[in-house]
């Protein structure tokens, strides 16, 4: 994608996979392996994770950038 | 290869349970675009990996298949949350299916760019099925086939939410 034209970002749990794949830009949330967004319902913290994601697109300068998320899995 | 305990975990229960010629892929190095300009002037789309696929139009992805399935499915972005389905047997279902927007956000995508905090929110979004030991046709045909369709649609970027 990013051959193509596109900036991407890739939201990640798993924090080794990134190291050694090492997208462009990512960033990392410390969530169970099937809610890459939060709880269920929790509305504030998908849209919380979503911004931060869109925070690393806007501001990372350098690839293989990742950032970790200072959420914490409360269910 | 930056190896750790659950890696190799996943590598043996792979090898083991799936695909026993599976190998990591291991990058060295990380292409770049840089972004044109701010978020809130991009054309932003989505790219998720939980096997999003609309129930009653889309063929489900082929998620029994042992070496997954690498094709992608065009989910129009006013697709309503009720009416997606996942075919993805490597993650626990349980939390999407209680709220799908965890595994494909379109409404909070849609809602960002009514609040301007992006340009524009692309249609379609793009949904692949994330388990996929052997990537060779991922990465020669689907992976570019989508990424021209988003450039088609006028992306600038490409938010990639995994499962």
């Amino acid at each position: 994608m990013e051959e193509a034209g596109l900036s991407t970002v890739c939201l990640t749990m798993r924090r080794e996979v990134a190291e050694n794949v090492i997208p462009p830009r990512a960033l990392f949330v410390p969530f169970p392996l099937g809610a890459p967004l939060g709880p269920a319902g929790d509305i504030e913290t998908q849209r919380g994770v979503l911004l931060e994601l869109l925070g690393v697109l806007d501001q990372a300068t350098e690839p293989g950038t990742i950032i970790d998320s200072a959420r914490l899995w409360k269910r | 290869m930056k190896d750790s305990q659950a890696l190799q975990r996943s590598y043996n229960t792979v090898r083991t349970k799936w695909d026993p010629h599976f190998e990591w892929v291991v990058n060295h190095s990380s292409p770049w675009t840089a972004l044109a300009g701010p978020v809130a002037h991009s054309a932003v789309a989505l790219v998720g990996s939980c096997g999003a696929y609309r129930m009653s139009v889309d063929l489900p992805f082929d998620a029994g298949n042992y070496y997954g399935d690498p094709s992608f499915r065009e989910i129009p972005r006013d697709t309503r949350p009720e009416d997606l389905a996942f075919a993805h047997t490597h993650h626990n279902h349980m939390y999407v299916d209680e709220d799908p927007t965890i595994g494909f956000p379109l409404t909070h995508l849609r809602d960002f760019e009514e609040e301007g905090r992006i340009g524009r929110f692309v249609d379609p979004a793009l949904a692949f099925s994330g388990y996929l030991p052997q990537p060779r046709q991922l990465v020669e045909q689907t992976a570019p086939a989508a990424a021209a369709r988003l450039v088609e649609a006028g992306a600038q970027a490409a938010l990639l939410v995994p499962c």
